[in-house]
């Protein structure tokens, strides 16, 4: 079971995961339409990269935006989730240990106590954005079972994680159970909205060439809309 | 007849009395060499729990030189019996041994164990907390 879950199951959940990722990100730049939006993409391309970037290092610091300051709370629980989601599995030592004997390449690893302290870290503010799914009304309206789901999904490889490193009983059904969730995690991204992982960055450099050309970025220009 | 029976039940008797001895004598030998910590000073901290290694099985179903070897430029030159992984293998490498010693060790055990499985033989533990158990 070991076997074939770390073996031919991971390389089909990373194919799927990669290439539906690319996929993605191809699908959205060819639905971009300039009739459409009326920003001119390709015309005014240093004015639209500028503000793309700056849409998008101003979302990436937490309070960079007013839609940041508005939520601190959220904002809070909101980055220490995506900060231990993204940095644990990456630099996490075991995962580098075998990344190291099967390839020969790894990155600098943590301390297993601080990648620890991050996997409960983001266990909590999984349980903290659940429970603002069902305390404020004006997210419980657009909430679905397909919301929890999503949740339960990104965190599912933290919690057996968590229980397959401290060795709780029966710890091999754990650590299989660790490796499928994950597996189902790299799956669902590119099919669910986690796609947020890449189209975050894509929407949000949209709106920026859209404020960067349109909105205000070449004010002064003599354009017309 | 009764001779017979007498000269039967005694080379039944000294048989089992040989079988008897060779187990003590093996589990002697099994407690002499048997389970060992594999801990390295090299390595100064743990960071995983310890691993008990059965040296007594292990050298009852293969060559010691599989794992105690040394290597003279492009083969297997002595059998180096008695040396640890950590008299050559460091904890960075280095230009005379490019493997370092986490990775020998985790090839001798868990690489090996995989082809084990590959081959579709008995095998041991390759999952990380079957050989790093916290006690």
């Amino acid at each position: 079971m070991y076997q074939f879950v770390t073996g031919p199951l991971a390389w089909l959940a990373f194919i799927i995961f990669f290439f539906g990722l690319v996929l993605r990100i191809v699908l959205y730049v060819r639905g971009l339409d300039w009739k459409l939006d009326r920003v001119t993409y390709s015309v005014n391309v240093s004015y639209g990269i500028k503000g793309a970037i700056r849409s998008i290092i101003f979302w990436i610091f937490p309070f960079g935006t007013r839609s940041w300051r508005n939520n601190p709370g959220f904002t809070v629980i909101v980055f220490i989730f995506h900060i231990g989601l993204l940095i644990t599995p990456v630099f996490l030592l075991a995962h580098n240990v075998i990344l190291e004997e099967k390839w020969g390449i790894s990155f600098w690893t943590l301390p297993e106590t601080v990648s620890d302290i991050l996997t409960i870290a983001v266990i909590v503010s999984a349980v903290f954005l659940i429970l603002r799914r069902i305390a404020l009304p004006e997210v419980r309206i657009i909430t679905s079972a397909y919301d929890y789901l999503l949740l339960a999904i990104s965190a599912a490889p933290f919690i057996t994680g968590f229980l397959a490193y401290h060795q709780f009983s029966g710890y091999e059904f754990w650590l299989i159970i660790h490796i499928l969730s994950a597996e189902v995690m790299l799956v669902a991204i590119p099919f669910t909205k986690l796609s947020h992982m890449v189209l975050f960055f894509l929407s949000r450099g949209q709106l920026g060439m859209d404020y960067g050309i349109k909105r205000g970025g070449m004010k002064g220009y003599n354009l017309s809309w | 007849m009764k001779q017979l029976r007498l000269i039967f039940i005694l080379v039944i008797l000294v048989i089992a009395g040989i079988m008897a001895a060779s187990i003590v004598w093996s589990q002697e030998k099994k407690a002499l060499e048997g389970v060992m910590d594999l801990k390295s000073r090299e390595f100064g901290q743990h960071q995983r729990p310890q691993v008990k290694f059965d040296h007594y099985l292990h050298e009852t179903i293969m060559r010691c030189r599989v794992c105690h070897h040394d290597f003279y430029v492009f083969s297997n030159r002595n059998e180096g019996k008695g040396s640890k992984c950590a008299t050559c293998h460091k904890r960075k490498i280095n230009k005379d041994i490019p493997v370092p010693l986490l990775t020998a060790f985790h090839n001798r055990c868990k690489g090996c164990h995989e082809n084990y499985i590959k081959w579709g033989r008995t095998s041991g533990p390759v999952m990380c907390g079957t050989c790093h158990k916290k006690t």
